[in-house]
């Protein structure tokens, strides 16, 4: 049992302690999945996410209303977590109708963007143009592909993590991964040329002004 | 924490990478990663409101379980000692008052029970079985049974 399941079951058990562990391992890391998601919505979509835990272990011991399963039958604390937060993050979309689109099922398959936010418009001014580019090709993958990447790289979940979390093997979301890579690199270069920003060369270093790829 | 996927790094990619594991730093430590004051208390609401619910449990287990041992033993006590639940008969036998009767000529007629004489109270008065009901006969047509006032002190008003 990994450290995160005994967590979560010792809080079930009614354990304080295992819960702000439980907190200190998850909400950093899930907090920045909902925040690149839905930088807007980030704050009170963990919190109601850790309400709701906290009344699973009210409920512990019955079932649990609507269709999530009774807590004694999490078998994956991280998997049930990352669904919930998700499914929250759909839920309040769907009400606001204002923001991104976290369907998988959505008619083009991709996020809308969400520049518009106030703090992420003072995040792309402050960051330099390449810097710029690459934040903006993420919002530019598939719904699929930008949640593999944000797990992996903002939220800091290994791929067997990513597999546990979404319910498939490790070496798919491997395959998965390289293919987001490959389509941001993409991206990003296509971008970069159309505005005229520099990139690094094979050896790696970043050209000057003066050297700009055209 | 980043992990790669291809052996061959494509120098975009390692820009990519860093921009974005920076960014990511970023992110995540825009978040707490201790429980706000909101949490702790709905935590500590959760903690005590299970060990109240719990002891209550306890409590009604224990008085159900008297409850049970209590009514066992009245129910099973007195099926022990063999003996045969008693009838238990009234103190008093109950005698039902027979309605008054009026015999006009040679019929007898009751009164109906709704007769329209109000009858403040009826106390029923023990009667022996051969008792008839008092009947009253009346021969209108025959003059002679008209009655007479025969008694020896009686004068009549003065006019």
């Amino acid at each position: 049992m990994t450290d995160l399941a005994s967590h979560f079951q010792a809080f079930l058990a009614g354990d304080d302690t295992a819960f702000a562990a439980l907190y200190r391992e998850v909400n950093p890391r899930l907090s920045a999945y909902c925040y690149k998601l839905a930088p807007g919505h980030a704050e009170d979509l963990m919190q109601e996410l850790w309400e709701r835990v906290i009344g699973l272990r009210s409920r512990a011991g019955r079932s649990m209303s609507n269709h999530a399963p009774a807590p004694r039958e999490i078998d994956s604390p991280l998997a049930f977590l990352f669904r919930m937060v998700k499914n929250l993050a759909i839920d309040e979309f769907r009400k606001t109708k204002n923001g991104i689109t976290l369907d998988s099922d959505a008619t083009d398959g991709t996020y809308q963007s969400h520049a518009a936010h106030p703090s992420h418009v003072a995040e792309f001014e402050q960051s330099t143009d390449i810097e710029a580019i690459i934040l903006e090709a993420l919002e530019k993958l598939s719904a699929e592909e930008r949640e593999l990447l944000v797990l992996n790289i903002y939220s800091g979940y290994h791929f067997g993590e990513i597999a546990e979390m979404l319910g498939t093997s490790p070496e798919a979301i491997w395959q998965r991964a390289s293919r987001a890579r490959g389509k941001l690199r993409k991206i990003v270069i296509e971008d970069a040329e159309r505005m005229g920003v520099a990139l690094p060369r094979i050896n790696g270093s970043v050209p000057k002004k003066k050297e700009m790829i055209l | 924490m980043i992990e790669t996927t291809d052996s061959n790094i494509h120098p975009v990619d390692s820009l990519i990478e860093r921009t974005l594991a920076r960014d990511a730093e970023q992110t995540r430590n825009r978040f707490a990663a201790v429980p706000n004051a909101q949490l702790t208390a709905k935590l500590a609401l959760s903690t005590a409101s299970r060990g109240l619910l719990s002891g209550l449990g306890a409590k009604l287990a224990l008085y159900a379980g008297g409850a049970l041992l209590v009514g066992g033993a009245v129910y099973f006590i007195p099926s022990l000692s063999q003996q045969s639940p008693k009838t238990i008969a009234p103190a008093m036998p109950v005698v039902r008052s027979a309605a008054p009767a009026v015999q006009h000529s040679s019929t007898t007629v009751s009164l109906p029970s709704k007769s329209g004489i109000a009858v403040k109270s009826v106390t029923p008065q023990p009667v022996s079985a051969g008792s008839r009901p008092s009947v009253l006969k009346l021969d209108e047509a025959d003059s002679k049974n008209i009655p007479h006032i025969t008694d020896p002190k009686y004068q009549p008003p003065l006019k």
